[in-house]
């Protein structure tokens, strides 16, 4: 026989059922491409951060393989029972089993080549394109090798094995079967599937376990750490195979109950959807609980990861009120006007742009009362500087003071000052400003034991710090637990563009050469840009995998949907036309026919949408690691998600409707 | 009056550019009393399928009248037309046309459920039917569980099960083997001694043999009829037999 005729058998079989075949390569392709993708982000020479990172990635990989060696033996279930009667077509024509595996072999090959091929060729590229897109979101320039030799053999090895084992299988299904089976296979009536209580149960038992954590357990946790990671996954775990369970015998059960209300399923619009559902869950289930699941998991990683992104500016705001906050103090006294005059000059100088600004000098003294438990302080803030921070007048004389303590004297130390106003405790401006600027856990002035206390000028400041100084000399057992130092600082935003880290560096430089250096010296200062380049890492890292797993899990629960209608639609076409020789109308089958695949197709979106409202207590809280605590922005973004999610799904409905369409032939 | 009356039915199928026509039916006319039983024979490609097509509504005729009781079907619009066909009109076809779906029983009070009867007509109706044509034993099996004659007679109590006027068999056993067939045949023998109107399309002459009056059609055209009248099934099998050779011979000495 020709060399050639089984490579050319193989290829035009590939041809003829391109309908299917494409839509399976394209599986096998994205597939490899996702995983040569993910393993490139575990790879030492890649960007993914050492340690936790990695390591997730190299589960994420394994669970990923085993996912797509599920994923491709179900496609190809599918694509061999619609090929039954060509496979049984040739044994008739006299191939034997040792041909047909050798017509498998050159299909495999084949498949290998191009999907395999074709997913590295796509994954290379794929992943130039979302590390350059990563490098745009973290903001950084490193992208690593252009191709991860290592990944390209990992992931050609992973694909071959599965097309290797999913050959076997082929092979063994042809090779039994007679030839007259074979001719039959592709409209042999399946089983009515049965109610399996047990199952059905045990789905609910562990879908409502798995709530039960996701709900319950925020309330139990304090303070959020790692390791609560685990709970999630737990309930993760028990949702799945609680989905799985009910969407396999809960549905089914249910359907049967249906069907056993014989006032409700004797009626005509009932009638046809109850028994067709039945039958439609039996064989779907698997399926429809897959993509319920890939929906879920792709609406949580989105939702959460998206939520962190855009929370970033808000929570780099929580430690910033500006964009450049300088701080400095020292023992002994400085110029200090002069020197942060002279340092910003040399800023505009380089220049940078500084906006409106905030001067101000703090000092925080405190000493223990033995009237109260916990000793008092007092946040002492220059006149100059509450102006800055409140845009209120505050014209005080050297003795006399604002404060938020009740009294109409305040007695520090040796110096007594006149109360001039009073301030509000919870509602002041300056308060709120200082502890941002501080970065305090708990607002400012919450507590009793906590005032603010507003003086003329540095000036006073410095002289109050002397005092204790003194005190302190000359009695080396008083306690003073606060600052030492009073602190100089001037906060100021840059415009768009400009480094606030570089800017930073040229106010350092200048104070560090220019002042006095004697006596210990304390640099506070920060800039936004510095954490804000540290948190795009992590957090663009994230949603990275958020998007990326996101598209991965999306385009697999597309294809699974485009292989439901298809094969739903093959389905259907006889048992549309026997229906209507039977006497219904056109639009009854249709109308029933329709409510039936709408409902099959819906159920995991909806499902999907329980699951993750579900999750949403848990996975808001777990957001605190990452210092997340807008609830509002998380529900905003879980509702965004979820509202662009149905779109992409209904629009994937109404694309393979078509298709479905056409092959039912209306 | 006649139940059925087809009148110079005519049907014509052009090809999607209209260069081409081709005419299935060339003007048909014969009538069906009540309480017959007759068989439509003829080559395939004769026109006797789109004859029953066209009686059964299924499809429009391109000119000519089919009448039952009376009623003019072409007066008939679109959507009455089902509930027309539901009420009026069994079918048993050769392929069974049972629904994977439903089991036995569901698949036989499939019309009442469409016709929106109440469940006590149907407990009343099913367990009469199904002791009469032998099929207690399978209602809740499915069509995968039973045999072809099983499902046969499942298909023909579905047609019977609200008591149609008339009932359209198009091979009913074509799809069955010999013992089956005749087991079918007698089970319509009887249907009919009861006073149910058949009109069958067959090309096997023993179905035919059981009918009362046999139609031939060739070319679109009917070619000849043959009435059994009083004579055994025997002698009748051996007359439609001439008859189908002599249509095939193209010649008419019958």
């Amino acid at each position: 026989m020709d060399k050639r005729f089984y490579p050319r058998m193989a290829w035009d079989c590939l041809r003829k059922n391109s309908r299917f075949y494409v839509p399976y390569l394209l599986t096998v392709a994205g597939a490899a491409a996702g995983f040569y993708i993910l393993a490139t982000a575990g790879d030492p020479a890649g960007m993914a951060d050492p340690g936790d990172v990695r390591a997730i990635v190299r589960l994420c990989r394994v669970v990923l393989g085993l996912v797509c060696c599920g994923f491709l033996l179900y496609t190809n279930g599918f694509l061999m029972k619609q090929r039954g009667r060509e496979f049984g077509l040739y044994a008739v024509l006299g191939l034997d089993r040792a041909n047909m595996t050798r017509l498998l072999a050159w299909e495999t090959a084949f498949t290998a080549a191009i999907g395999v091929g074709g997913g590295l060729a796509g994954g290379v590229l794929l992943d130039r394109l979302l590390l350059l897109t990563l490098a745009k979101l973290t903001e950084r320039t490193y992208l690593g090798p252009v191709v991860y030799g290592r990944c390209l053999a990992l992931t050609a090895g992973v694909f071959c094995a599965i097309l290797a084992v999913i050959f076997a299988v082929n092979t063994a299904k042809v090779g039994v079967k007679r030839p007259a089976d074979l001719l039959k296979s592709s409209n042999v009536g399946d089983k009515e599937p049965k109610a399996r209580w047990f199952i059905a149960l045990v789905g609910a038992v562990l879908l409502g376990t798995g709530y039960g954590i996701a709900i319950g357990r925020p309330a139990l946790m304090g303070s959020v750490e790692r390791g609560d990671i685990l709970w999630f996954f737990a309930a993760v775990l028990l949702v799945i195979f609680g989905t799985f369970a009910l969407f396999l015998a809960g549905t089914v059960t249910w359907l049967k109950l249906l069907r056993r209300w014989k006032g409700y399923y004797y009626k005509a619009r009932h009638f046809i959807s109850v028994s067709g559902l039945i039958h439609r869950m039996g064989r779907n289930a698997a399926g429809l609980a897959i993509i319920c699941i890939l929906s879920t998991a792709v609406l949580v990683m989105v939702s959460s990861t998206v939520c962190l992104r855009i929370g970033l500016e808000s929570h780099l705001r929580q430690y910033f009120v500006r964009d450049v906050m300088c701080e400095f103090g020292s023992m002994v006294e400085n110029d200090w006007d002069g020197l942060l005059d002279g340092a910003l000059k040399d800023a505009l100088a380089a220049g940078y742009h500084p906006g409106e600004m905030v001067r101000y000098t703090w000092w925080h003294y405190g000493w223990d009362d033995e009237s109260v438990d916990t000793g008092i302080s007092l946040y002492f803030l220059d006149a100059a500087g509450y102006e800055d921070m409140t845009g209120r007048q505050a014209d005080l004389a050297p003795g006399q003071v604002l404060t938020t303590a009740d009294s109409d004297t305040l007695q520090v130390m040796d110096t007594t000052f006149t109360v001039a106003g009073h301030l509000e405790r919870n509602d002041d401006p300056a308060a709120a400003y200082m502890t941002q600027a501080l970065g305090l856990e708990d607002p400012l002035l919450q507590e009793e034991t906590q005032q603010l206390v507003v003086v003329a000028d540095g000036g006073v400041i410095a002289a109050l710090r002397r005092d204790v100084e003194d005190y302190r000399v000359g009695d080396p057992d008083y306690f003073c637990g606060y600052g030492t130092f009073a602190e100089h600082c001037v906060d100021f935003d840059l415009p768009a563009g400009e480094d606030s880290h570089e800017c930073l560096s040229v106010i350092r430089q200048y104070v560090y050469d220019h002042h006095a250096h004697e006596g210990s010296f304390s640099d506070g200062s920060k800039d936004i840009g510095d954490s804000r380049g540290d948190l795009l890492v992590e957090y663009g890292s994230l949603l990275f995998l958020g998007l990326f797993l996101g598209t991965l899990f999306l385009g697999g629960a597309a294809l699974l949907i485009y292989y439901k209608q298809v094969s739903e639609g093959y389905e259907d076409r006889q048992r549309f036309a026997v229906m209507q020789k039977v006497g219904m109308d056109r639009d009854l089958v249709r109308r029933s026919i329709h409510s039936q695949i709408l409902l099959v197709f819906f159920l995991p979106l909806v499902t999907a949408f329980c699951h993750m409202a579900a999750a949403f207590p848990l996975v808001a809280r777990l957001l605190e690691i990452w210092d997340m605590l807008d609830r509002g922005l998380f529900l905003l973004c879980t509702v965004g998600t979820a509202a662009a999610f149905a779109a992409v799904y209904t629009a994937l409905y109404l694309l393979t409707a078509r298709v479905y369409a056409r092959l039912v032939g209306q | 009056m006649a139940l059925l009356e087809v009148e110079d039915l005519q049907k014509t199928y052009t090809s999607r550019f209209g260069d081409q026509s081709v005419h299935a039916l060339a003007g048909v006319s014969f009538t069906l009393e009540a309480g017959e039983f007759a068989a439509v024979m003829g080559e395939s490609g004769s026109g006797k399928t789109t004859l029953l097509n066209v009686v059964a509504s299924l499809d429009r005729p391109t000119a000519g009248r089919v009448r039952l009781d009376g009623r003019d079907m072409a007066d008939l619009p679109e959507k009455e037309l089902a509930a027309f066909r539901r009420d009026n009109l069994g079918f048993v076809f050769q392929e069974f046309n049972l629904l994977d779906t439903f089991n036995i029983r569901d698949n036989i009070l499939l019309p009442m459920v469409l016709a929106g009867r109440s469940r006590r007509d149907m407990d009343q109706a099913l367990p009469r039917l199904a002791a009469q044509l032998g099929i207690r034993e399978i209602l809740d099996k499915y069509p995968y569980e039973v045999s072809g004659g099983q499902k046969q007679r499942a298909a023909v109590a579905r047609a019977l099960i609200l008591s149609p006027r008339l009932i359209l068999a198009d091979e009913p056993t074509g799809a069955l083997d010999s013992r089956s067939s005749d087991s079918l045949l007698s089970l319509m023998d009887a249907i009919n001694a009861m006073g149910q109107t058949v009109l069958m399309v067959t090309h096997s002459v023993k179905a035919a043999s059981h009918a009362g009056r046999v139609l031939f059609i060739k070319d679109g055209t009917l070619y000849h009829q043959l009435y059994r009248g009083g004579e055994d099934q025997a002698h009748f099998y051996g007359r439609i037999s001439d008859v189908l050779t002599a249509l095939a011979g193209g010649r008419s000495d019958g």
